[in-house]
């Protein structure tokens, strides 16, 4: 099952087999921030780093939830909508009026996002409703009912606290960027270090075998789809203090790209293998390559097409020899 | 031992197919005569106009059918309708209209081959695979035609039209569709595809090129998305660039309505049609019944999960609880 078995040798030839992709990933993002001064003068500077970290942030969040339900051997298309749904409640409930009582707020939005998993997960574990359909239907039922809700147009600002934490900076950091390497730090150590977390690795390594050694696998993928809604959650409360408001289209730029930000970081889109530390590379590695290609200079259409592009020469890549030495992936449809 | 094994799954497959499409048959029934009681005077035209909407659907999906089957996903749809729309609302005018067809059919079959050729041939997962093309073709769409625009006239959007005040052309469509595709799954091509998505290994050791099967699935569905952009710009006589994530949502919940199972291997084009029109008719239902257009997704995915479900038990119950 495992590649990992060369336990004996040079502990940083092993490090760097075992983290080969992590590794690669990261190093391309710093050399195309090196290389991008070629481009444009003003870019590989700290403040390029800067914007590219701020606007990984919310990429970032979405592809933790995403990836831990990947993990499990599942997906998750609704995770857009939870985005969307929690940004419309924060700027709603929260925004408008100041005055209400932000405690009872948080829980009430808490609460309706995991009901969202709530819904997902009962779904797929229990009814086995496959994921790709149950979570496309909870996506277009979830964005129903806010679209019903607002009647299309979504009102208010971002509380002033959310704000206040999306546009200051501490020591010259953007208060995200300390925020983003503390979800880092907090979402690896859960992936490695929490009795869930292993589990989730061990249902989605061998759904079979996890049954079998008596592990209550329909609870486990309930309690990833309501990890994944708080995520997305998480997200559209960022966003909603970076733009100052919410926006009925602010999610949907984050689902698909949130998948691919888990199968480029290493994840097996198949399940129980892949690490926070990649997916977070891999999201920070698809902004710093829109950013620069937003300052090509060519219009929206050929960004959008040199974008795809792109993710499709580093899926081949990823997926070539070169790949596979350096990896630990098979070549699984 | 495969041969059997090969054998008893032939079965299964064709016990859940049928499965699919009566359970869809029969929401369809219902969604119909929900339509039809809230309209007071139903006529030809709007019979005409729900076969028109369906049609765009019904093709896309005949297409994503044949991938789902052989186990893969297609995401590229929503990006192939688009560009080809927007090829026939730039081209149809500044060429001809036959130049704009072809080049529109060529655009579906090289994205088609993209597709074949990256997934089967050097391995990539089929989902972020055909995201990345869908990502490209969205993006030339933009370059094409950066805003919704173009107008489309002519004798091009004839088939949009009832023949002889009688029968919808694309009812001909169709049934032509349906008639082709239980034609074409009685052919090596077609029977392989079902092969693959059920056991691929097993189809391996048997003789069959997994490889080559998924590529055909991907190219023939790739020609099938721009046959529905096609039909869809004769449709909405215009050029759109922004409509792709519509199209995908739309499409992948008529398969799974449809019966088609996502593991690959069972399932076939007729629920998937079927399904294409029980949620036109589900939209027009609840334009009739004066429910708010805001309101639609939540009837969507209601009817989706429900399809599933319906169809996940009664294959159960079929099968004496058997696992597939």
């Amino acid at each position: 099952m495992s590649v990992e078995d060369n336990t004996i040798g040079n502990p940083v030839v092993n490090f760097i087999k075992n983290n080969s992709v992590e590794l690669i990933i990261y190093l391309v993002v710093v050399l195309l921030i090196i290389g991008s001064k070629a481009i444009h003068p003003s870019f590989g500077s700290w403040s390029m780093v800067k914007s590219i970290l701020v606007l990984s942030s919310f990429l970032a969040v979405v592809a933790f939830g995403q990836g831990m339900v990947i993990l499990i051997g599942e997906l998750d298309l609704s995770i857009a909508s939870s985005l969307i749904l929690s940004a419309v409640l924060i700027t709603n409930l929260m925004g408008q009026t100041n005055s209400s009582n932000p405690l009872l707020m948080i829980v009430i939005i808490v609460g309706v996002l995991t009901l969202v998993g709530l819904f997902n997960g009962i779904g797929v574990a229990y009814l086995k409703i496959p994921s790709f359909i149950m979570t496309l239907a909870s996506q277009t039922i979830v964005f129903g009912v806010v679209l019903g809700v607002t009647k299309g147009v979504s009102l208010g600002i971002s509380p002033d606290a959310i704000r206040y934490f999306m546009t200051n900076s501490f020591m010259g950091i953007p208060l995200v960027i300390l925020f983003l390497v503390l979800f880092v730090v907090f979402g690896t150590w859960f992936q490695k270090k929490s009795s869930f977390a292993r589990k989730v690795y061990m249902v989605g390594g061998n759904r079979a075998a996890s049954y079998i050694a008596g592990l209550p696998i329909n609870r486990i993928i309930v309690g990833v789809y309501i990890i994944s809604a708080w995520a997305g959650g998480l997200a559209g409360l960022l966003l909603v203090g970076y733009v100052n408001g919410s926006a009925l289209t602010m999610g949907e730029s984050y689902l698909l790209p949130s998948i691919a930000a888990v199968v480029i970081g290493g994840t097996l889109i198949t399940g129980g293998k892949g690490g926070y530390v990649g997916t977070t590379g891999a999201a920070i590695l698809l902004t710093t390559i829109s950013i620069i290609i937003q300052s090509l200079g060519v219009s929206q259409g050929w960004q959008t097409f040199i974008y795809g592009i792109v993710i499709l020469l580093v899926l081949v890549i990823l997926q070539s020899d070169f790949g596979k030495v350096t990896s630990k992936r098979k070549g699984n449809n | 031992m495969n041969e059997l094994k090969g054998k008893i799954n032939v079965n299964l497959l064709k016990k859940g197919a049928s499965n699919g499409v009566i359970i869809s048959i029969v929401i369809l029934i219902i969604v119909m005569s929900l339509y039809l009681s809230a309209v007071h005077n139903f006529n030809i035209y709007m019979l005409n106009n729900l076969f028109n909407n369906a049609i765009v659907l019904a093709i896309a999906a005949t297409g994503l059918t044949l991938v789902i089957l052989t186990g893969g996903f297609d995401l590229s749809i929503g990006g192939v309708i688009v560009l080809t729309n927007c090829i026939m609302a730039v081209y149809a005018n500044s060429h001809s209209i036959f130049i704009a067809i072809i080049l529109a059919l060529l655009v579906g079959l090289f994205v088609g081959a993209i597709n074949g050729y990256v997934v089967s041939y050097l391995g990539v997962q089929s989902i972020v695979a055909t995201l990345a093309t869908m990502i490209m073709c969205q993006g030339i769409a933009l370059v094409i035609l950066p805003a919704p625009g173009g107008v489309i006239i002519g004798s091009f959007l004839s088939i949009m039209n009832l023949i002889g005040d009688m029968i919808p052309t694309t009812l001909l469509i169709m049934l032509g569709l349906m008639v082709i595709w239980l034609w074409f799954k009685r052919t090596r091509l077609g029977i392989n595809i079902y092969a693959i998505g059920a056991d691929a290994r097993a189809a391996e050791q048997s003789g069959i090129s997994v490889k080559k099967t998924k590529f055909m699935a991907f190219l023939i569905a790739g020609v099938l998305y721009s046959l529905a952009g096609i039909i869809h710009t004769a449709h909405i006589t215009s050029g759109d660039p922004t409509s792709g994530n519509y199209f995908i949502m739309l499409t992948f919940a008529a398969v799974a309505i449809g019966g088609t199972a996502f593991t690959g291997g069972k399932g076939g084009v007729i629920g998937s049609i079927i399904g294409a029109f029980i949620l036109i008719a589900l939209q027009k239902m609840l334009f009739a019944v004066g429910v708010s257009s805001f309101y639609t997704g939540i009837f969507q995915g209601a009817i989706l999960i429900l399809a599933v479900l319906i169809g996940a038990i009664s294959t159960k119950l079929s099968e004496g609880g058997e696992k597939v």
